[in-house]
Formats: structure tokens, C-alpha cells, sequence
């Protein structure tokens, strides 16, 4: 008689302080471990992977599962930001790091903003084609840019070079603000606008939920964060090439860590990066059979958890993490009632 | 008790998170008590993708040193050491390299590094074991990419040619197929745009000029280009005599089929990579039929390593027997870096990274490939010149392509085994 029939509105989000405390606690003790140096440089290594792949699944998400703009050229602001880096911080420029990584997410908002004149007249396959093909279009054209080494690539030579504790602030500073950013956004008026298009585009637009300005930011918004964490990357790395920067790999891991976590929910692409980051690393030791077995992973995911893990759980267990909902007490409300 | 559910998988992330900290520094505690018997050796390959042919008979040359060493144990820091050689796969992707380079340094905490298989995968390597500050031997990467790559280097010896030699070595071909220098014969460049075609574009356009040649340029092509017809109309208009490059198999593939196709007839086709491997010579077929390449190394060469006492012949000979085909070239250079790698760890007796890597620069021994001594330098490189003579694809007697030996003019010691023949696919019909 008691048996509870669950609504989405009766879904539990666990947004209550506590929740929020244990995360802040979470991230100041990483910070805390990593100043102090009380991390490894081995996990560090992991943890650096891991905040940048949070940063570009988040936004990958962000565009894809809420605003349903599936693009596959994100690599294009990943390439933008690694060459700005490796540019601004060649003896030539000499930009200090901090500046180059910022010079590079605006560029690549710029570049966002230009190009979103031509890709947003184009909607669902055709844009994600254009996207994937403006990747490809600027990847060519620093093929053949003598500057920037054409083919043969440019070495990242700052001096003094960033060690990896530094590398890992910065990027954890990063993975931290995007979250609290996307998180943030969800819950203003805009999230609700988000949240709108995820679940009907049409009815959004319908009640009144500005489908480009809404577009126009989360892109702009992606493009930023996307450079940032692509600029890291490659100053961890040290060598940028056309084909690594602008490479369609980058939108492979960050489609992957976005299905496996769950799209159109914030703590997705949390558990998709941390398990692509491991899965990553231990297949190291099969060579050949790393991408059969990601591959395999994929499907298996699509198959049977089509929401991915965290929008599978989150559906079986009613509950949400980093909910853009801001109710959550009607649940207790109804037992209480009955 | 939702919530209490949402908690404990959120403490899951947090731990899983922290504990990977622990976990890696548990793991390698372990391997480090278990290996601390052993010398590690990180070792990045091209097991798969676009270079997988250079990546081929790792496995193999690792089994064989690795064996060597377990017989005859190096004395390092007064006790019998072996050798574990660390290989991971590169996939051919430059970015993972880089990575997995730096999981080598972190996380396996190797004692030396070795940097093989073409500059895409040569580079990226030694930029982390020089960031890191673990020896590298570089190896089977021409010096020129490299050594561009830094202003200095403080980790790193290369042992390979360099572009001047290559260009001397298919100079020296082209002259046998009757085209010298001052002949003023028109040389038409086949490079992609990558590491090693824009350093031998640059070097080729320079030199080519200098010793009276006419260069016939159509431009460097992104690596993976399928149309190349405007590269066989430029080469059809200018009348080109010669072909000179260095390419992949499917590049070079489809730009001499379309040179073909478009009719133009040239008396000398020299070409690196894609030229290298017998099993990328079979897949050419009728097309490798008559081209010449520069030959780093074949069975028929009179070295004998210095370490393991093995003859060219005797390694071709044992590698056959285990795989079936001729030892390739790239093998043997596999072979030699960690024939160096072995030397280094005997010379200097310790596994000190200071010491290691000041070793490496006095060692001056003979590999299978042949002898090495660091005494060049090129900008911030230090690096030792490899041999090299003229080759080029001949049918045998059944039909069969073989690598023959037609010119050694910069390395006389190395014996011919057959000379030129006329003729190439352009000339065929």
C-alpha cells in the first residue's frame, strides 16, 4: 500500500549542504596534498589526465547533452590553445605560462564566436559534419604554416619549464571551475533553459527559451574551457603537431568519458574521466588491444546502460548529484502526507 | 538511505581518487622490490598503426638481449643485474608517445630510455626523458629533426645518419643511374608534411641546387593526401628525370600511381621509407619494381656486435628461423640501441642517471649495425653517424623483389651484391 510510485519530481537530489561540504573538503585537501607535496608525482600524473578529461567531458557534455549541439571539432580549440601555448611561450614571445594559457582560450573564444555565425545555421548531423570539418580545415592550414613548423611540429620551450605539481594546481584549478561554472549555470535561469532544450528543443523554443543566446554561450563557454584544458595538456606533453592538436582523438575520449559517465548529467563525466584516465593507462600493458577493448566498452555501455553509469544510477536509485533541480524534499513531503 | 546510497559512491570517487595516489606508490613499491634485481629499460614502439612495419621484430630483439643478459648478468653498483626492457605501444600517435614516455619515467621509474623508430616517435620520446632527466639512447631518427627539436640537449645521443649523408647516399645513386652532379638533370621532390619530409625538404631544395641539379618542387602534401594530381602534372610538364623523397606506403602509393597514370617517364626513382621493408615492397608490387633506396643496414654487412659476438648474417639467419622473413632494417637498429643500452650499463657500473648518461658519449664499440662514437655534434646533439649504401628493388630469379646493394661509395667496406639494372615502374609500359 505504501508502495511509492516515483515521478521525476520526486527524484532525490542530493544537493544538501553536506554534499557540498564533502566536495569542498575534497578539493582543498587535493590542494592541500599537492602544495604540500604530500601526493606523489605518479598520482599526480593520473590526476592531472583526470582534471583535464573532467574539463573537456564537462563540456563536451554541456554542449552535447544539454544544448544538443553534437559537435566532433571541439579539437579545433584543443590545437588553438596548444599552438597559442607553444608560440607565446617561445623565446620569441616569452609570455609567462599563465598568460599564454589565456591568450589561447581567447583566441579560441574568438574563433568560437566567428565561427558560431557559420555553424549555427546548421542543426543536427549537418553541424556536427561542419564542426568536424572546420577541425580539419585549421588543422591544414597549420600543416602549412611555415611559422609554427608546418608538419614537423613545434617543441613547447618555456623556461623555466612548469614541474608537475604545477601542472596539477593549474589543472585541478581549472576542472574545479568548470564544474562549479556548469554546476552554477544549471541552476540559474539559463541551466532551466538548458535543461529545456536537452529534453525538447521544440517545446523549448515554444515556451519561450531563446534557442541561440542559449547555444551561443554554452558553445563560447566550451570553446574557453576546452582551449584551457587543451593548452595543459600539451605543455604536459611538450611537443605539439598539427596532427596531435587538431586530431579527431580528442573528441573520441571526450564522447567516451561523456556516454560511459551519462550525458545530460553533471557527475557523468566525472566517473567517464576517471575510468577512461585507468582504462587508459593499464591498457598500456596490452598493445593492439586497447582501443578493441575501449570500443567494446563503448558498445557494451550503449547496450546496457544506454544512460550511461551515473544516468543509470541515478535513474534506478532517485537520486542526482549536482542536480540542476533545486527541489528535493517532495519525496518526504508525499510519505509524510500519506 | 538514497542519500546514505549517493554518499558512499561519492566516497568511492573520493577514494578511488586518493587511493590512486597510494595504489601507484603500493604497485611500484612492489615492482621496485621484485625488479630491484634488474636495470629498466623503457622502450617506446609503434606496435600498431600507420609505422607499425618500423615497430615490427621488437619482441623479438627484446627476447634476445634480455636472454643474453640473464646468461651473462651486468655488475652494477656491486651486484649481478638484468635487464627488464619496458615496451609500450605507441599506436603511431605522437600524442601517446608523449605519454606513454612519461608513464616510462613516473611510473615505471626506468634506469635508461630508448627513442627509436622515426622522428614522429623519436622526438616526443627524448623531449620527456630530457624533461625528465633520464639518459636516452635515440636511435633510427636522422640527427637533423632531432636536434632541431631543442636548443640543447642534456640527456640525449642519437646514433643515425644525418640528412647530408642520406642526400650524399641517393647522390650517389642517382649517379649510377646516370645522372650526376652538373648533368643538369630535372629532380622532381616527393614529401609529405611531416617531421622527417620537411627536414629532408629543406635539405634536398638546398643541396639539389647546389650541385647543379633543377629542382622541380610541387609542394609538401599532408600525410594521408589521395589526390595527387597536381603533383603528376607539374612532373609531367617539367619533364622530370628523377624522383627523390622519403614517404610512407600509402602516400607513396598514391602519388606514384597517379605519376604513373599521367604518363610521366623518369630514369631514377629514389625513396625512403615506404622502400625499407620487404613486406611494404610486396604490397607495392609492380610499383617498387626497379626503385632505389638508401640501406642502413642488410644481413650481407660485415659487422659483428662487439656485446653478443653475432654476425649480421647469424642474426638474419636466427631472425628467419623464428619469423619467417629477412631480419627488417629497423630490427636491427631495435637490436643496436639496446646492444648500446647493455654497453652503457657495463661501462659506467652504476645506474646513477649523471653517470649513465656521460657513459653513453665515451662509449666506442661496434653494433650489429656498425660502429658507434659520439665525437659529432649538430646544434645542442650529440650523435654518432650509422653506415649507409645504395640499394634497390630487383626481381630475382623467381620473381621475388630483393634489396640488392648497388653502390657503397660512402662506406667501402661493405660489399655490393649486384648492380644497377635500368628500368622502373614509370618505364615499364
Amino acid at each position: 500500500m505504501l508502495k511509492r510510485k516515483f515521478t521525476p519530481s520526486h527524484v532525490k537530489v542530493l544537493d544538501s549542504p553536506p554534499m557540498l561540504i564533502l566536495c569542498i573538503v575534497l578539493a582543498v585537501g587535493l590542494y592541500i596534498g599537492c602544495f604540500a607535496g604530500l601526493i606523489s608525482n605518479k598520482a599526480m600524473r593520473y590526476l592531472v589526465q583526470i582534471f583535464l578529461y573532467i574539463t573537456m567531458g564537462e563540456m563536451w557534455n554541456l554542449l552535447s547533452g544539454y544544448a544538443g549541439m553534437t559537435s566532433l571539432g571541439q579539437q579545433l580549440y584543443i590545437g588553438l590553445a596548444g599552438y597559442s601555448v607553444a608560440m607565446a611561450t617561445s623565446p620569441l614571445f616569452g609570455l609567462p605560462l599563465f598568460g599564454a594559457l589565456l591568450l589561447g582560450a581567447g583566441i579560441s573564444v574568438v574563433v568560437s564566436l566567428f565561427m558560431s555565425l557559420i555553424l549555427f545555421r546548421l542543426e543536427g548531423m549537418y553541424f556536427s559534419i561542419a564542426t568536424l570539418v572546420a577541425a580539419e580545415a585549421f588543422c591544414m592550414l597549420f600543416f602549412a604554416w611555415k611559422f609554427v613548423g608546418q608538419g614537423a611540429g613545434m617543441t613547447i620551450r618555456i623556461n623555466p619549464y612548469p614541474t608537475l605539481q604545477e601542472i596539477c594546481i593549474l589543472s585541478m584549478t581549472i576542472c574545479v571551475v568548470a564544474l562549479a561554472l556548469v554546476y552554477g549555470l544549471l541552476r540559474t535561469r539559463v541551466g532551466l533553459g538548458l535543461t529545456a532544450m536537452r529534453d525538447d528543443i521544440t517545446s523549448a523554443a515554444s515556451v519561450g527559451v531563446n534557442i541561440f543566446s542559449h547555444k551561443l554561450l554554452v558553445y563560447v563557454i566550451a570553446a574557453f574551457f576546452t582551449a584551457l584544458a587543451g593548452g595543459i595538456f600539451f605543455v604536459n606533453k611538450g611537443m605539439i603537431y598539427p596532427d596531435s592538436g587538431f586530431g579527431i582523438s580528442w573528441t573520441i575520449s571526450m564522447v567516451f568519458i561523456a556516454i560511459i559517465g551519462g550525458t545530460g548529467t553533471v557527475s557523468g563525466p566525472i566517473i567517464g574521466a576517471i575510468i577512461y584516465v585507468f582504462l587508459n593507462e593499464k591498457l598500456a600493458d596490452y598493445p593492439g588491444w586497447s582501443n578493441i577493448i575501449l570500443g567494446t566498452i563503448t558498445i557494451l555501455v550503449i547496450l546496457f546502460l544506454p544512460n550511461g553509469i551515473m544516468g543509470t544510477l541515478q535513474k534506478k536509485l532517485h537520486f542526482e548529484i549536482f542536480s540542476s533541480k533545486r527541489f528535493s524534499f517532495k519525496l518526504k513531503k508525499a510519505a509524510k502526507e500519506k | 538511505m538514497k542519500r546514505i546510497i549517493a554518499l558512499l559512491i561519492i566516497s568511492v570517487m573520493v577514494l578511488s581518487l586518493a587511493a590512486c595516489g597510494a595504489a601507484q606508490d603500493g604497485a611500484t613499491a612492489d615492482s621496485k622490490t621484485k625488479s630491484s634485481d634488474k636495470i629498466k629499460i623503457g622502450y617506446v614502439n609503434p606496435t600498431t598503426g600507420a609505422l607499425a612495419g618500423n615497430g615490427e621484430g621488437c619482441d623479438w630483439v627484446v627476447k634476445q638481449l634480455t636472454d643474453y643478459v640473464k646468461e651473462h648478468p651486468i655488475t652494477v653498483d656491486g651486484k649481478e643485474k638484468e635487464i627488464e626492457v619496458i615496451v609500450y605501444d605507441s599506436e603511431s600517435d605522437q600524442n601517446k608517445c608523449s605519454e606513454m614516455a612519461q608513464k616510462l619515467c613516473e611510473e615505471d621509474e626506468i634506469d635508461l630510455m630508448i627513442a627509436i623508430q622515426t622522428p614522429n616517435t623519436v622526438i616526443p620520446v627524448a623531449q620527456v626523458a630530457e624533461r625528465y632527466g633520464v639518459p636516452c639512447i635515440a636511435t633510427q631518427s636522422p640527427v637533423d629533426p632531432l636536434a632541431h627539436s631543442l636548443d640543447e640537449f642534456n640527456w640525449t645521443y642519437d646514433f643515425f645518419y644525418a640528412l647530408d649523408e642520406v642526400y650524399e647516399s641517393q647522390r650517389a645513386l642517382w649517379t649510377v643511374a646516370g645522372y650526376a652532379p652538373g648533368s643538369g638533370a630535372k629532380v622532381g621532390l616527393l614529401f609529405a608534411n611531416d617531421s622527417d619530409g620537411t627536414a629532408w625538404h629543406d635539405l634536398f631544395t638546398r643541396r639539389l641546387a647546389e650541385d647543379g641539379y633543377t629542382v622541380v618542387d610541387p609542394g609538401q602534401y599532408p600525410s594521408g593526401t589521395t589526390d595527387f594530381t597536381n603533383v603528376a602534372e607539374t612532373f609531367k610538364n617539367e619533364e622530370i628525370d628523377v624522383i627523390a623523397g622519403t614517404n610512407i606506403p600509402p602516400d607513396f602509393k598514391n602519388s606514384y600511381s597517379a605519376i604513373i597514370a599521367a604518363g610521366v617517364q623518369v630514369g631514377a626513382v629514389t625513396m625512403g621509407k615506404c622502400a625499407l621493408l620487404q613486406s611494404d615492397v610486396n604490397a607495392l608490387g609492380d610499383l617498387a619494381d626497379g626503385i632505389m633506396t638508401q640501406v642502413w643496414w642488410a644481413p650481407t654487412n660485415p659487422y659483428v656486435s662487439d656485446l653478443t659476438g653475432i654476425s649480421c648474417s647469424e642474426i638474419d639467419e636466427k631472425y628467419q628461423e623464428d619469423n619467417g622473413t629477412i631480419m627488417p632494417q629497423p630490427a636491427a637498429f631495435a637490436y643496436a640501441g639496446l646492444e648500446l643500452a647493455i654497453q652503457t650499463f657495463i661501462a659506467a657500473g652504476t645506474t646513477d642517471k649523471q653517470k649513465v648518461y656521460d657513459t653513453i658519449g665515451t662509449l666506442k664499440c661496434q653494433t650489429i649495425v656498425g660502429p658507434v662514437d659520439y665525437s659529432k655534434k649538430m646544434e645542442g646533439l650529440p650523435y654518432s653517424s650509422s653506415v649507409l649504401t645504395g640499394g634497390q628493388w630487383q626481381r630475382d630469379e623467381n620473381g621475388e623483389l630483393q634489396l640488392i646493394i648497388i653502390d657503397n661509395s660512402l662506406y667501402p667496406d661493405i660489399p655490393l651484391t649486384g648492380e644497377y639494372k635500368e628500368g622502373n615502374a614509370t618505364t615499364a609500359n
